[in-house]
């Protein structure tokens, strides 16, 4: 098999599943909590910086990635206290948590003097692994994806199982009311302010994990990292949500795990499009909506038409038989 | 017993003085265990405004409301749920529609206690009490316990918010007009429902409402508000004779002329 | 109504299921034509760049005209594959990996995907040939292990701007006490330059004071902000700055009284410079498509030193620096091979 159609396939796969984190972490803040949280975007490339800088300083990839997690909690704790204590209109807090978050990038990029990488012998979370797989016989290719596979889909599983259970529990369920109908909760003596604080730091961690397997997987961060990332775990969700069934919070999880998937199979689908359209991918962005437009638009036309064509058929058998045939 | 003393609130939504909406000028009110009390008011009569004080949702700007010997001004809204149910107006406010009957009744169950990551917030057990909650109500609301409550009609959502409100014993009911969006018909079994619960559990009850028959047959108290004062008071069998035109009287007397026709014509 | 409800909700289903098989029809038949369409004509070349900054563009146009000169031409004997990332990280990844696994020699156009395209060959375990361009510290981002022996599969051209050179040409000028630095804080190219330009700076005798900016719309006021002891402004190869020049000429302009003699590291920033030496981008490109010539012809990158722009070129804006009142020396202007305009 040519590399090229196993990386067709497999590749996709890694990004999915870390995306997948990313995409949990936008939808418990945009969807359960209500709240547009800016501060994505400054949170990712804060942590992708971070976690190479670490690492190149001789960190354990493993502790690089707890450190990004609680700090990821930390920021969104504060971006809930901006908003909750100071009056700050939610937005605008996100906005502020962002540049926070960007600056502090910055700050490392400076004293590493440069966007770090992981180019060379610097160890990962997946290379111990993939060192394994190689001493075991298997090929380099088969070694770094399936050790990327591994880890990261052991951690997303661990931390869907503990999402699964989480909104299950009391807790959970409170922290879903709030985002849902604030009067009522507060009706039922939950403290809204204190299950938003909770619920975005937890969204902020997510998002932390995800940035920091990123920079891992990909040997690098810079401070663009974090441009689009919102548009990605929002588009996840929707076409998640478009095409899988997600009737309860639980299905729902499962929706968003599967719609990372369907994402990123796209764009290497449209990636392999465009090697035929010469200068094709300098319209890559403008393909994508498209392509994400039509995805979601076409199977809804399609069903509109079924239904207008049902409606028909109706109003025709009301029709009286003519006498004569 | 709720006493409420000297309560004022005044709403300043600008720097004009002019557009300051006295709400509440001195309103004392005292609730007993058993009372179940009907508020009518028109438009800006200041009910509404009682109630939200004694809810939490706004602070007065002076007096005291005393709850069974509870400050009630030590506590915010949402700790004050601990011991006050509520019913809103709107259907949709009081229950969440995208979540199950199960789990808003859930909610309501654990009302005033920290909910805790290491407990579920369902389980066969409280189906269990919660079926036996509900069969006897003869709503078939018991079939329907992992339905979202977003397919429920306004009255059942209504009498759902109810049973919620009651569900963790609370020492105070406040309804404010929950039966005014509904149809007639189901505005009935909504009010039945409401005597039926606040009987059987014995809950001190404010109610406002705009019908003002509905004020003269439920409860066993009835007061009048105008412009942030109660300027009327009737119960036990005064309450009871009286009728649509005498309140109508009272409002007039009052100067407040400009009732709305729903609440003359019931 | 129930009936009508059991429909729909088939409908549903079907069309869920039919998004997921449009979805897995297209791929396969892609992947299909993937495996046949590819090899048509010798060997494949994949570029691949972060983003459409002039710079970029500029380096690739001079590849494929390096490649041209030395007689690989696209569609004839090779085929050239392009990709854009659109400035969006998991995008280039995604290019990288699609181009190591699909091609005969890779080119990252900027750090982000050269380390992009390496982490991908290395990745499946390959050894093509991967080239950068408009890289300004291949050495520091671990691309290669040095200039002279890059070592590996792995070689290039950095744009690193003659900043030492340009020093020099500055020392010419008199009256000189602060340099400023103005360049974007997230370009991590600018931030190289600034950490070689400061040792540089402060051991001519002169104060070095920096000015970042975030985004474009900050470049005029930066510039006309700037205290009045500040003599020179030295610019880095920033992508931001770069294709702003007009704001940094408003700037200055706005400085009555205490205009400062711009120096930009890239040639093409002269609209808004005094002086701009360096990086001719489209020269670059065509040391690198050189490059590429050689390995496609049998030579190893490990053998070929990587190189920063050898046609440094020197413009001088003598009208623009007339009309600020600024004199430019006479041994600046009598430079080899300066350019005047």
């Amino acid at each position: 098999m040519s590399f090229e159609l196993l990386n067709f396939f497999f590749s996709p796969l890694s990004n999915g599943l870390i995306f997948v984190l990313l995409a949990l972490g936008v939808f418990i803040a945009f969807r359960v909590l209500d709240i547009a949280d800016l501060s994505v975007e400054g949170l990712f490339p804060f942590l992708t910086v971070l976690t190479c800088y670490l690492i190149r300083l001789g960190w354990n990839p493993l502790l690089a990635l707890l450190l990004c997690f609680v700090l990821g909690a930390v920021s969104g704790a504060l971006n809930a206290a901006l908003s909750l204590y100071l009056k700050i209109p939610p937005l605008l807090s996100g906005i502020i948590m962002m540049s926070v978050d960007l600056s502090f990038a910055l700050v490392f990029i400076y004293y590493n003097g440069g966007s770090p990488t992981l180019l060379g012998n610097y160890p990962t979370l997946f290379n111990w692994l993939s060192t394994l797989f190689r001493l075991a016989g298997l090929s380099t290719f088969w070694a770094v994806i399936l050790s990327k596979l591994i880890v990261v889909g052991a951690i997303v599983a661990l931390i869907m199982v503990f999402l699964y259970f989480f909104f299950g529990t009391e807790l959970g369920l409170a922290i879903r009311a709030s985002g849902k109908n604030k009067q009522m909760a507060r009706a039922n003596g939950i403290s809204v302010k204190a299950m938003t604080m909770i619920g975005l730091a937890l969204s902020s961690a997510l998002v932390a994990l995800a940035a920091s397997l990123y920079a891992q997987a990909n040997l690098g961060g810079t401070a663009q990292d974090g441009q689009g990332m919102i548009v990605i775990g929002l588009s996840i969700i929707f076409l998640g949500e478009a095409i899988l069934p997600h009737h309860t919070f639980k299905t729902h999880l499962l929706a968003i795990f599967g719609g990372s998937f369907i994402y990123w199979y796209i764009i290497q689908l449209l990636i392999k499009l465009m090697d035929y359209i010469p200068g094709g991918s300098n319209y890559l962005t403008l393909w994508k909506a498209i392509l994400l437009t039509l995805v979601l638009a076409v199977p809804y036309l399609i069903l509109q038409i079924k239904k207008q064509r049902a409606h028909k058929k109706e109003e025709e058998s009301d029709a009286p038989m003519p006498e004569s045939l | 017993m709720l006493q409420c003393q000297n309560l004022y609130k005044t709403f300043h939504p600008d720097n004009n003085p002019l557009n300051d909406k006295k709400a509440l000028q001195g309103v004392n009110l005292t609730i007993h265990d058993g009372d179940f009390v009907a508020v009518i008011g028109g438009n800006g009569s200041g009910k509404t405004t009682l109630l939200n004080c004694i809810a939490g949702v706004h602070r007065p700007d002076k007096g005291s409301m005393i709850l069974d010997g509870i400050n009630l001004r030590d506590y915010k809204e949402h700790q004050r749920a601990k011991w006050i149910g509520r019913v809103f107006q709107d259907p949709m406010q009081g229950t969440i529609a995208d979540i199950s009957l199960f789990e808003n009744l859930a909610l309501a169950a654990k009302r005033g206690e920290k909910p805790s990551p290491f407990r579920w917030a369902l389980s066969k057990k409280k189906k269990a009490d919660f079926l036996a909650l509900l069969k006897p109500l003869g709503l078939g609301l018991e079939d329907r316990l992992d339905a979202k409550i977003g397919s429920f009609s306004g009255g059942q959502r209504q009498s759902v918010t109810l049973l919620m409100a009651t569900l963790a014993k609370p020492k105070l009911l406040l309804l404010d007009e929950h039966t005014a969006a509904l149809d007639p018909k189901t505005a009935r079994t909504v009010m039945e429902l409401t005597q039926k619960i606040v009987t059987e559990n014995h809950i001190p009850t404010l109610m406002i409402t705009h019908n003002m028959k509905d004020a003269i047959k439920y409860g066993n108290r009835l007061i009048m508000m105008n412009a942030g004062k109660i300027i009327f008071e009737a119960s036990g069998e005064e309450k009871q004779k009286l009728t649509v035109e005498d309140l109508v009287g009272k409002f007039a007397k009052a100067g407040d002329e400009d009732l709305p026709d729903a609440m003359i014509l019931g | 109504m129930v009936g009508i409800r059991f429909f729909v909700l088939k409908e549903d289903t079907l069309m869920k299921h039919g998004k997921m098989s449009i979805l897995v029809g297209t791929s396969l038949l892609l992947s299909s034509l993937a495996l046949s369409g590819c090899g048509s004509s010798g060997k494949t070349i994949g570029t691949l760049k972060i983003g459409a900054f002039d710079a970029l563009n500029n380096a690739e146009k001079g590849f494929v005209e390096g490649l041209k000169e030395n007689g690989f031409e696209d569609g004839k004997n090779i085929t050239i594959k392009s990709d854009n990332a659109n400035g969006d990280g998991a995008t280039n990844t995604a290019m990288a990996q699609s181009l190591a696994s699909s091609c005969d020699l890779v080119l990252g156009i900027s750090t982000t995907s050269a380390t992009a395209l390496k982490g991908a060959v290395d990745g499946i375990g390959g050894s093509i040939p991967v080239l950068f361009t408009a890289a300004t510290d291949p050495v520091g981002s671990g691309l290669i292990a040095s200039m002279d022996k890059p070592g590996g599969n792995v070689t290039g051209t950095s744009d690193l701007g003659p900043i030492e050179a340009e020093i020099n040409l500055l020392k010419k000028f008199s009256n000189i006490d602060t340099v400023g630095f103005l360049y974007t804080s997230s370009e991590s190219n600018s931030v190289v330059q600034l950490k070689i330009a400061q040792p540089l700076v402060e051991a001519a005798g002169w104060t070095f004071v920096t000015k970042p900016i975030t985004a474009a719309t900050e470049i005029t006021s930066a510039v006309s902000s700037l205290s009045s002891d500040v003599d020179v402004l030295l610019i880095p190869t920033d992508n931001t700055i770069a294709e702003n020049m007009a704001n940094v000429k408003a700037g200055n302009e706005a400085r009555t009284g205490h205009p400062l003699i711009v120096a930009g590291c890239d040639s093409g920033m002269i609209g808004g410079s005094v002086v701009a030496m360096g990086v001719d981008y489209y020269k670059l490109g065509i040391q690198t498509g050189v490059m590429a010539a050689k390995i496609l012809n049998g030579t190893k990158p490990a053998d070929i030193p990587a190189e920063y722009n050898t046609d440094a070129v020197l413009k001088i804006n003598k009208t623009w620096a007339t009309s600020l009142n600024i004199t430019i020396p006479e041994a600046v202007l009598n430079t080899a091979g300066a350019e005047i305009i």
